[in-house]
């Protein structure tokens, strides 16, 4: 059981570490728009990927 | 007339016309094609086609008259709008994007040239913003997206409220994230302790859990907290009293008993609580948010140029290019068929009719002559006159009009009157029953069983219901209401849409179509008679006859005639030689009353100076206001008109629209329209035009219909972004639902908690049962909400992505 003594701190530190990214992706507007994404996922074929990828 | 083929619609050339089945085609292919639609059962196919057609045209003219953008790239103009960005960045409000088509459109624009650095729509928003390369310039662009039928209104840049908007809404997500990873936490260690951890793994996760609620306690719950202070400072009841209440007293206990090493802890629980109402909060955060932008639309565009006249003694009469910022008092400007008067002045020299229908609703255009008055925001329709301007372009009639407008703020008036004073009602109950409780407790001489029980009634008492399930259920209907083409800027208008007693519309523009169409025809019709009239009135920019050819064209295609002495007679009509024959189209003078046709406007066809056919036009009706009256009678909701047109006309409308006489006002000016309905309690007021928009801001509801100027646009609390009022209806039977449902939470969570404090009290639940129940009702409450929504709104994404596979 004392195994826990080390996995505790390390998931506390993970835990704080995705905290942190959370917050950061949240201040550069990650989170501002969640419906267009969803959908825009769902038309850009091939088509436009390969456009951009020829730019 | 040549014949056109019945499935590419292009005309047929002479000799090759393949029959079949009464068809007509120009070609083998075609003829293949149309019977194999028609074999597959498709020919709607051809109907869509039509109307699809019809639309274009519609919005070829909708172009036309859309000219606010013009001066986009001018430096002026870019100084207010510029945002940071990648290049030039402009932010615009994207009127007409209906299903998610048009986000893949709009966004595939980019690859149509390089100088597009990137187009983001944001669908829910109803926003786009546009960045183009520093060297070039944003009318193309503007001008593709408004040929594709959609408007752009740019949102101004320096608008720090939006700002410090977007800055709260990413903290509270910060702070709900923290919630949400540390009650998580807590749990994981409370399950242990509750599965039978031995004493010194109990000790152990009990800090562990007390040290993760830290965060929660001192930065997710803040804005809680700060609320109830505010609150209590101000004597107001709010929510967040009673949960800070709880907050704090089950903070403090579970800390005292962790330290002293024995007793219960609430920490889960209470974790928990934080994480959902804050969570609560930030939904309904993003929702009010969402059409917050419109806030910050810049209406007062439209700055055109205009020719100022100078009087110089050598050239004699000098023409100067003129905006409407740097016209002066006391300039002579020409206005010119088109022209909207930027200004308010009197007509110097020159005759003609002017369109008031902007400012005061009157519908049929005026005629004026030197000496007149006019005011600023009527649209010169037939010749060119001089003006003389009596006031520059801010202090004019309708400067000070938009300015009234953009300085009233609307009073928000925020979730009052059912679940404040239920709320308040279950504080009071809570308080009697921890004075009960205590006083019991002290009675029978068990003391030290106070705070537990005290504590267990507070977690369970909590109004989940209401702390929870009003904010979410606001923030998912504001959602589907946007999916539903109502955009409505906050949650506040649900409650007050919910309570209307009276719905006041304007009439031009609102019930009616807003122009003169052709009602009726009396004598001869026929195709000849009709091709004869488009080509005489196709030169003629009056607003009828541009309407009348629009009619005439929408049927078929008119095959064009070429007239001699083709010319327009101003203020007369306009005529032109076939051959011998001389045809003329008048306005019609006759003494002849217009019978069946009041308050239309008659206009006759003559051929060599003899009657041929006499039209009246009116202002109609749009299709779906008579059924729109007597459903909102089913609602038990009275209607009335307000206008400023005159009364014989108001009162024709309102008899056949069967309304009652006691609400239809006429002749009133913008300032009268708010009187009225400030003085009308719970009235809703419907209308399109700036002559509306001080009502609307000033009503209870205010309902900015689709095409409407931007001025009402903004100060609306509601804005259809389809042209139908049945939308009305819509809104009001939704947030009829939406807050039955507020009110069925706050009675399920009324006979729970009022169970659960009542069993609290007398000692027979346990901090662990309380920990259990509390999540419970929390998660009653926000299955019940999501049960409500769920089901149109995934129909609404599936019809979005049909649509959009369609394309």
């Amino acid at each position: 059981m004392s195994i826990l003594l080390i996995l505790i701190p390390i998931s506390v530190l993970i835990a704080a570490f995705f905290v942190a990214c959370f917050i950061l992706s949240s201040k550069n507007g990650q989170f501002e728009d969640l419906e267009t994404p969803a959908f825009r996922m769902l038309s850009d074929g091939d088509k436009e990927k390969n456009q951009r990828s020829n730019k | 007339m040549k014949q056109l083929c019945d499935h590419c619609e292009l005309p047929i050339p002479q000799g090759v016309i393949i029959e079949e089945q009464n068809k007509s085609f120009c070609c083998h292919a075609c003829k293949t094609v149309f019977q194999f639609i028609h074999h597959s059962k498709l020919d709607e196919y051809y109907e869509i086609k039509s109307s699809l057609n019809l639309n274009e045209k519609k919005r070829a003219q909708f172009i036309v008259r859309n000219k606010h953008l013009e001066q986009i790239d001018s430096l002026g103009f870019q100084k207010r709008f510029l945002l940071n960005g990648p290049g030039k960045t402009i932010k615009f409000y994207i009127d007409g994007m209906h299903c998610f088509a048009c986000v893949w459109l709009l966004e595939k624009l980019q690859t149509l040239s390089t100088d597009i650095m990137e187009i983001r729509v944001n669908y829910f928003e109803k926003s786009l913003t546009l960045s183009i390369a520093e060297s070039a310039t944003f009318i193309e662009t503007i001008e593709v997206i408004q040929k594709l039928g959609y408007n752009l209104y740019p949102v101004a840049s320096d608008s720090d409220l939006e700002k410090v908007k977007k800055e709260k809404q990413h903290e509270l997500l910060s702070r709900v994230s923290v919630a949400a990873i540390c009650a998580g936490n807590i749990m994981i260690c409370a399950i242990a302790v509750y599965a039978g951890a031995d004493e010194y793994w109990k000790t152990l996760l009990e800090r562990l859990s007390g040290a993760f609620f830290i965060p929660i306690l001192f930065y997710s719950s803040t804005p809680i907290l700060k609320n109830a202070f505010h609150s209590l400072k101000n004597r107001r009841y709010v929510l967040d009293i009673a949960a800070a209440f709880s907050i704090i007293l089950g903070a403090t206990l579970s800390y005292y008993h962790l330290l002293k090493g024995s007793g219960a802890i609430y920490f889960d629980s209470l974790g928990t609580f934080v994480f959902l109402l804050i969570g609560a909060k930030y939904i309904l955060l993003c929702s009010n948010n969402r059409a917050a932008h419109l806030d910050t639309i810049d209406y007062r565009l439209g700055s055109d140029h205009y020719f100022k006249v100078i009087e110089n003694s050598e050239h004699g009469i000098e023409r100067c290019k003129i905006s409407t910022e740097d016209i002066a008092e006391g300039d002579m400007i020409l206005l010119q068929p088109g022209d909207t008067c930027p200004v308010d002045g009197t007509v110097w020299n020159g005759e003609s009719y002017f369109d008031n229908s902007a400012i005061s609703g009157e519908s049929q255009p005026i005629k004026v002559k030197a000496g007149a008055k006019i005011s600023s925001g009527s649209k010169n329709i037939e010749s060119e006159i001089l003006l003389k301007c009596s006031s520059n372009a801010m202090n004019s009639s309708m400067g000070i009009l938009l300015d009234s407008i953009s300085k009233s703020w609307k009073q928000s008036n925020s979730i009052t009157g059912l679940t404040e004073t239920l709320s308040f009602f279950l504080f009071i109950c809570v308080v009697l029953a921890c004075l009960g409780t205590t006083s019991f407790l002290l009675w029978s001489n068990q003391s030290e069983e106070i705070f537990p029980r005290l504590l267990a009634i507070l977690v369970i008492a909590c109004p989940c219901a209401l702390g929870i399930g009003t904010p979410l259920a606001l923030g998912f209907s504001l959602k589907s209401l946007v999916q539903k083409g109502i955009l409505v800027k906050n949650a506040d208008v649900l409650v007050a849409a919910s309570k209307i007693s009276t719905i006041f519309f304007d009439k031009t523009g609102t019930l009616t179509n807003g122009s003169q169409t052709l009602t009726a025809w009396r004598g001869e019709r026929n195709d000849s008679l009709e091709d004869i009239i488009f080509n005489l009135e196709s030169i003629s920019l009056h607003p009828i006859a541009q309407s009348l050819c629009m009619s005439l064209s929408e049927k078929r295609n008119i095959p064009k005639i070429n007239f001699v002495d083709h010319l327009e007679k101003k203020g007369k009509g306009v005529s032109g030689k076939i051959g011998t024959d001389t045809w003329s189209m008048e306005k019609f003078s006759g003494t002849e009353d217009n019978g069946d046709y009041p308050n239309a406007t008659a206009s006759t066809l003559k051929k060599n100076g003899a009657t041929v056919a006499v039209l009246y036009f009116r202002d109609e009706l749009k299709p779906e206001s008579i059924n729109l009256i007597s459903k909102l009678a089913d609602l038990q909701i009275s209607a009335g008109i307000l206008s400023g047109d005159r009364a014989s006309v108001v009162n024709y409308w309102a008899q056949t629209l069967g309304l009652s006489p006691g609400h239809i006002y006429s002749n009133l000016s913008p300032q009268d329209k708010s009187d009225l309905i400030k003085n009308t309690k719970r009235a809703a007021m419907v209308g399109d035009g700036i002559n509306d928009a001080l009502a609307l801001k000033e009503s209870a509801l205010g309902i900015a219909v689709k095409g409407s100027l931007s001025a009402s646009l903004k100060s609306g609390d509601v804005i259809l972004l389809e042209n139908n009022l049945f939308k009305i209806i819509e809104l009001i039977e939704f947030s009829r639902k939406v807050l039955n449902l507020i009110r069925r939470n706050v009675i399920w969570s009324l006979i729970y908690n009022i169970g659960g404090v009542s069993l609290a009290a007398f000692g027979f639940v346990n901090p662990l049962v309380a920990a259990v129940l509390m999540p419970i009702s929390s998660v009653f409450v926000v299955f019940n909400i999501s049960m409500f929504f769920y089901r149109p709104t995934a129909t609404m994404s599936a019809l979005s992505l049909e649509s959009s596979y369609a394309k």
